[in-house]
């Protein structure tokens, strides 16, 4: 299945009902070096667009907002250690958390990945 | 003629406040600005009395002996920024709360390097030659690895001055709002810092303060260089003002419930 962003530059991507969540590529490469990530609680609720986890890189702290409303069912743990995961892939082995219970007809607010690239070179 | 329209940003000069305080303003002037973002500010203050700050998801108890703290009556405060411990003491501090817009929808590092121009251009005003890490080419250095005390490391858009950083800067980024801030050093007091640490921190002898490189500005005569830096390289106004009475109320219940809460300063959340 296909990702969706934010304008935040969040990304979701639906499979056999669970959502993975995380950033962008493009928000990894302006972040910098990522030193590390707020890992959100197993079994928290969250509402599209609510600051969902942290992140900070080389000096700057930014939250990470969900793209989907859900319910957090497993966080990527391997980021506790290894926070460069998400400088190395971003949208691959980067991923923050996934999220069950979500109302799919939300991912029609976001951006598919052609929109996102044009919104990209606009910025 | 046609003149171009500079934007106006207000400056607020608090003077110095305890840690808790200022860390509290800092982040109500954030959110009162993501709710309305119609002007940005340069905020100028100090630190009385000298505190310790740790940074947004740094671990307090596990980098800073808290109970020579205690004993010592060293205050110590958890801020909503990234970045290492800082030793608040003998420094000119600013906070600088924008739009992304504000600064031509820079990334994370393009801010850096437009929000601390100015600071290049105040210590140019005062005779220093200061430059950004990063454009100092440094061979064998390795820039943005963390460590536990700001000091202790140098990252690409830290200010150096003779090759030896001077002071330190931290930025929070919410949703169409930043907030930057960092400090310029008086004197040194960092080894002062030190005796705080759990783990020493070798890097923080090669930091520098004003009073080291033989200039001793008095903090009103720095604040004036650092608003003519401010509007030079922003390219901006600065109109003095207070804070407004929403500022004040959500500074005050920020400090109340969340800056002297021990669960916020221990461990980050309340």
């Amino acid at each position: 299945m296909a990702k969706f962003f934010t304008k935040e530059h969040e990304w979701v991507e639906m499979a056999g009902g669970q959502a993975t969540v995380g950033i962008s590529e493009h928000a990894a490469h302006e972040l910098g070096d990522i030193t590390y990530v707020e890992l959100p609680k197993i079994g928290r609720s969250v509402k599209q667009f609510d600051t969902l986890a942290g992140i900070e890189s080389v000096k700057a702290a930014s939250d990470i907002y969900a793209p989907i409303s859900g319910k957090v069912v497993e966080v990527n743990q391997a980021l506790d250690e290894a926070p460069e995961l998400v400088n190395q892939g971003a949208e691959a082995q980067g991923w923050i958390c996934k999220l069950e219970g979500v109302d799919e007809g939300e991912l029609a607010s976001l951006m598919d990945a052609e929109t996102y690239g044009t919104y990209l070179r606009g910025l | 003629m046609i003149s171009e329209t500079k934007t106006t940003w207000r400056l607020i000069d608090t003077g110095p406040l305890d840690g808790p305080g200022n860390m509290a303003l800092d982040e109500a002037l954030l959110n009162c600005f993501q709710k309305d973002p119609a002007r940005p500010v340069l905020r100028l203050y100090g630190w009385s009395p000298a505190a310790l700050s740790v940074g947004r998801f740094q671990d307090a108890s596990a980098a800073l002996d808290l109970d020579l703290c205690r004993e010592e009556g060293i205050p110590v405060v958890r801020r909503m920024t990234g970045g290492g411990i800082i030793y608040h003491a003998a420094e000119v501090t600013y906070s600088i709360v924008c739009a992304p817009d504000h600064l031509g929808s820079a990334g994370v590092k393009d801010g850096f390097r437009k929000l601390c121009g100015f600071l290049l251009g105040t210590y140019e005003r005062l005779g220093l030659d200061a430059r950004f890490a990063v454009d100092l080419n440094p061979s064998e250095e390795r820039l943005g690895e963390r460590t536990a005390f700001c000091f202790a490391g140098k990252e690409e858009f830290d200010v150096v001055v003779n090759d030896r950083k001077i002071g330190g800067n931290a930025q929070r980024r919410l949703s169409g709002a930043i907030l930057q801030h960092g400090s310029i050093p008086l004197e040194s007091r960092v080894q002062e810092g030190l005796r705080y640490l759990k783990e020493p921190a070798p890097g923080a002898a090669r930091s520098v303060s004003l009073a080291e490189l033989g200039l001793r500005p008095e903090p009103e005569e720095l604040k004036k260089l650092l608003v003519a830096s401010f509007e030079e390289r922003l390219g901006v106004e600065l109109a003095a003002q207070d804070l407004t009475p929403e500022e004040a109320v959500v500074a005050k219940k920020l400090e109340e419930h969340k800056y002297r809460c021990r669960q916020w300063t221990l461990e980050g959340r309340c």
